[in-house]
């Protein structure tokens, strides 16, 4: 009876993902398959999904910079220490949308995130243009800064923090004398540290906040 | 276009610019928050006592517990902020009639007045098992403080089984026992204080202690529980954010155990989602630079229409939407489309217009997207395309204030078909699982098996849609339950349909869906229309795009099936006939009042109220009630229920329209039952309008 029970289950299971559509649009694999498995998965300790082992980030960019076209950001995300590659894929006015292997997006307006897609817990948008007037002019001073996400109810949700503007000493790279800035936001139950290397008014590298869900990035403008 | 600087030099450098890196942002809400606790009833409380604590808006909780003699079902929903209702299903050993097994259902409420200030704690009030029998019936008021982020107390006062161990308030009246409600013994016969204490020692764990004097009467006479002594002792272990477990001493005396699963609404696996990243906008160069590129002869050109009308449909494809047709004129366009992945609307609004902008000529600067829900054109949102350029990943308040939703166009004048769509073939193998309804005296039966179904598009809004079941596995045919009503069986048979597993045909439809004037849309199915009935229903519903409020009238004309489900019938037809008022009255509410004549030619009306969150969880409840007796319909007396939907996204964090969908029904009578027809016009319009377009609004960009 019960080997019976196993191999009908097994036989539904498997067939649970089967489906066709002749204008090619319907998805395929079973949607109550993946939301068990899904709900068993956060209910059951353990089985953690495995990391992704971390590549080394200057291989990476030289992989990337010679296959690539135009522009190309790398990122890493300092809570997993997990590294990816963006490519230029649009561009309107100062806000460039970079595109990731894995056709996620990082939007950078003037060189400040503006926005993540495909990551869960997305940045939806930032209103950065006081402070990256600031950041990228290396000036001493406050700019407030909005970041908004989509809360659990799927509402869109302001986050409104204060920011400090500190120029920081110079750094020679190669040819280029770049400048240290540092930015110190609060408001809305957050303290955010974020800093910036900025030469000739672009930013070259950057630590930068994403959002309660995913922590800092550090972002390097491998080409501009 | 310069390299500017390589490898991990320059990240070493900001690392050691010495700004401090530990700062991370805590979820405000759980923050020094210590979690609410659930009692062995599934509602806030310790063990045995309550708390005047809630869950969290929205949240529902399910619980199993007991120990040896005792087993509850506990599912808890907190309705409002300070409302928390809970429906139990329970089995006593030597509770029932004659000593047997008590297998009963009971039904808590439990409000709060007052929520923790400064130092005034809690205060709430409850009642426990308002109907029927009483088992568990008690009343109380209870106060609640938090003294430590680690350490919460409650005293209260208890009436019924919480009160049973004190005194005074002479005798407390029989309950009823015909199932209705018990309000006069509420707050009556002996009361006792009670109180509680939790420490949480660890992240993980709990320990709680409490004194109770219910005094376990009828579980001492019936079996032998010994009332040691009034104190109750249990620890909590937290496994994640969902699921936890508890262990507990009652009395002294029996060991129990629970477990409790937490689904909050607001906590999904992905707010955002997971999908990837939308196509971004293409700008126009400015018409100063480049005033050529502006011009609009190519809209003489026989080539370029089909070629712009692939591009777009070929980037929807790939974007998981259909674009059925499309409106284009040298300075505007219309996309008809019809939605297939993205639960919120606006999101497939927002990819459209995107997708647009890469594909138009630039002297198109009005992008029109219309949504089309089973061939129907249900709204239309105008964009200026100079808008979508502007505002491109900003705050979705700003587009939303320069989008335009208004009625559609009816009609195909100046649409040209996308080719190679339709007609359209859709089929598919999924498993189904089919339980018995639920019903307190014999165990649950089930069958597991698989479903092909087939859905055959001829033009949009025109489908032929049919399915056929195989059952694999299961017991639905040895459920020795029968119905007893004593009327027409329009809907107590369900035992004897689901006795037939064997290649069954749940529903085999032919539908056409139409726009016969502006602000109506019409349908008509015929053919076997669900598993008891089949025949012919027609509707038509009137729904401004804006409007709150929208009016529906439905006609069936319907003949019940055999047993078998095959394409016999049996001796009983019927017309039903509703007229239907829906008001949206914001905030995801919607209410619904039906009034007419139902299957077994009884007249009456039903209400309902859904609740929805824009990340699509929804909550509703029914009654019906109707000119057939109430000792007609059996137990209950009315048709009533509650029904949950949570969208497979919500899970998964991937886009779908996919959802899991469940009606708890207490009795499954023959007063109130109503046919049931696929692609009703209100929940196949309601998402692509005004109203629920704006509550997916913060979507548009994602």
């Amino acid at each position: 009876m019960s080997r019976n029970v196993l191999g009908a289950t097994a036989l539904i299971v498997a067939l649970g993902a089967c489906s066709h559509d002749s204008a090619g649009i319907q998805e395929k694999k079973s949607g109550g398959v993946k939301m068990v498995t899904s709900a068993l998965g956060q209910v059951l300790p353990g089985k953690k999904k495995a990391a992704t082992a971390p590549q080394d980030p200057n291989a990476l960019a030289a992989a990337a910079l010679q296959s690539l076209q135009g522009p190309v950001i790398m990122v890493t995300f300092e809570a997993n220490k997990a590294t990816t590659i963006g490519a230029m894929r649009g561009q309107n006015g100062t806000m460039r949308t970079y595109q990731t292997p894995d056709q996620r997006a990082f939007v950078l307006r003037g060189g400040l995130l503006a926005g993540t897609r495909g990551f869960g817990r997305d940045l939806m948008s930032a209103d950065t243009a006081a402070a990256g007037a600031l950041i990228r002019a290396a000036k001493a001073g406050t700019a407030p800064r909005v970041y908004r996400y989509l809360d659990g109810d799927g509402e869109e949700r302001p986050l409104p923090v204060s920011c400090t503007i500190t120029p920081g000493g110079t750094v020679q790279q190669g040819p280029v004398t770049a400048q240290q800035v540092g930015e110190h936001c609060e408001g809305s139950g957050v303290r955010l540290d974020m800093s910036y290397l900025v030469a000739g008014g672009t930013i070259l590298a950057s630590r930068q906040w994403v959002g309660p869900g995913l922590g800092y990035v550090a972002i390097q403008q491998l080409r501009n | 276009m310069k390299r500017i600087t390589g490898g991990i030099a320059s990240a070493a450098l900001l690392a050691g610019m010495g700004f401090a890196q530990t700062a991370h942002a805590q979820d405000q809400l759980t923050q020094n928050q210590l979690a609410w606790s659930i009692g062995t009833l599934g509602a806030p409380g310790v063990i045995d006592t309550p708390t005047a604590e809630t869950f969290r808006d929205g949240e529902l909780v399910a619980s199993v517990s007991g120990y040896s003699d005792s087993q509850r079902g506990n599912f808890s929903f907190q309705m409002f902020p300070r409302l928390t209702a809970t429906l139990r299903f329970s089995r006593e050993k030597g509770l029932g009639v004659g000593g047997d097994t008590l297998k009963d259902r009971s039904f808590d409420l439990h409000l709060q007045l007052l929520k923790e200030k400064g130092w005034r704690p809690a205060f709430a009030v409850g009642l426990r098992d308002m109907f029927g029998n009483g088992v568990y019936a008690s009343e109380y008021v209870v106060a609640t403080k938090t003294f430590t982020p680690r350490l919460r107390a409650s005293v209260g006062w208890g009436w019924g089984r919480l009160g049973s161990g004190g005194s005074g308030g002479g005798t407390r009246p029989a309950p009823s026992l015909s199932g209705g409600l018990n309000n006069d013994t509420w707050f009556k016969g002996p009361s006792a204080p009670f109180a509680s204490v939790i420490w949480q020692a660890t992240d993980k764990i709990a320990l709680k202690a409490e004194y109770s004097d219910d005094n376990y009467t009828a579980e001492t006479a019936a079996n032998g529980f010994d009332n040691k002594t009034p104190l109750n002792f249990g620890v909590d272990y937290k496994i994640n954010n969902i699921a936890s477990v508890s262990g507990y001493v009652l009395h002294g005396s029996k060991v129990g155990f629970q477990f409790n699963i937490a689904l909050d609404p607001r906590q999904p696996a992905a707010p955002s989602g997971l999908e990837r990243a939308p196509v971004p906008v293409a700008p126009r160069p400015s018409r100063a630079s480049n005033p050529q590129a502006y011009a609009t002869d190519w809209a003489q050109d026989p080539t370029a229409r089909p070629a712009i009308q692939k591009s777009i449909g070929d980037a929807l494809m790939k974007d998981g939407q259909v674009l059925e047709a499309m409106k284009l004129t040298p300075t505007s366009v219309d996309l008809r489309i019809s939605n297939e992945t993205y639960r919120a609307n606006p999101q497939a609004i927002g990819h459209a217009a995107r997708i647009a902008s890469r594909a138009l000529p630039a002297s198109v600067d009005t992008i029109k997207v219309t949504l089309m829900e089973r061939g129907m054109p249900a709204s239309t949102t105008t964009l200026k395309r100079a808008d979508i350029e502007r505002l491109e990943n900003g705050p979705s308040t700003k587009i939303a204030a320069v989008a335009q939703i208004g009625e559609s166009e009816r009609g195909n004048r100046g649409f040209t078909q996308t080719p190679g769509v339709y007609p359209r073939l859709l089929w598919g193998i999924a498993p189904y699982l089919e339980l018995s309804p639920f019903d307190p005296t014999t165990n649950l039966h089930a069958d597991l098996g698989v479903t092909l179904s087939g859905r055959y598009e001829f033009v949009p809004g025109l489908v032929l849609a049919g399915a056929l079941r195989q059952k694999a596995i299961g017991n639905l045919d040895s459920n020795p339950k029968t119905s007893t009503s004593t009327v027409q069986h329009v809907r107590s048979d369900i035992y004897e349909y689901q006795k037939n597993g064997d290649l069954t045909i749940p529903y085999l439809t032919f539908a056409a869906y139409g726009r016969p004037a502006d602000n109506l849309y019409s349908r008509v199915t015929v053919g076997l229309l669900e598993q008891m009935y089949g025949g012919i229903s027609g509707e038509l519903l009137w729904k401004p795009v804006d409007s709150r409020l929208a009016l529906g009238a439905e006609v069936n004309l319907v003949k019940q099936r055999d047993f078998d489900q095959h394409f016999s019938f049996r001796d009983y037809s019927t017309t039903t006939a509703f007229l239907s008022a829906y008001y949206d009255f914001g905030n995801g509410l919607t209410g619904e009042l039906d009034v007419g004549r139902y299957l077994a030619r009884d007249f009456g009306a039903t209400i309902s109220l859904d609740r929805e969150l824009a990340n699509g969880w929804k909550v509703g409840a029914w009654a019906t009630l109707t000119d057939m007796s109430s000792n007609d319909f059996g137990p209950g007396k009315f048709d009533k229920g509650v029904r949950l939907t949570i969208p497979l996204g919500y899970a998964t964090g991937m886009p779908s329209l996919k959802s899991f969908s469940t009606t708890l029904r207490p009795y499954v009578g023959d007063g109130g039952a109503r046919v049931d027809v696929q692609g009703r016009l209100y929940e196949t319009l309601d998402g692509s309008q005004q109203g629920g377009l704006y509550r997916d609004w913060g979507r548009f960009w994602r």
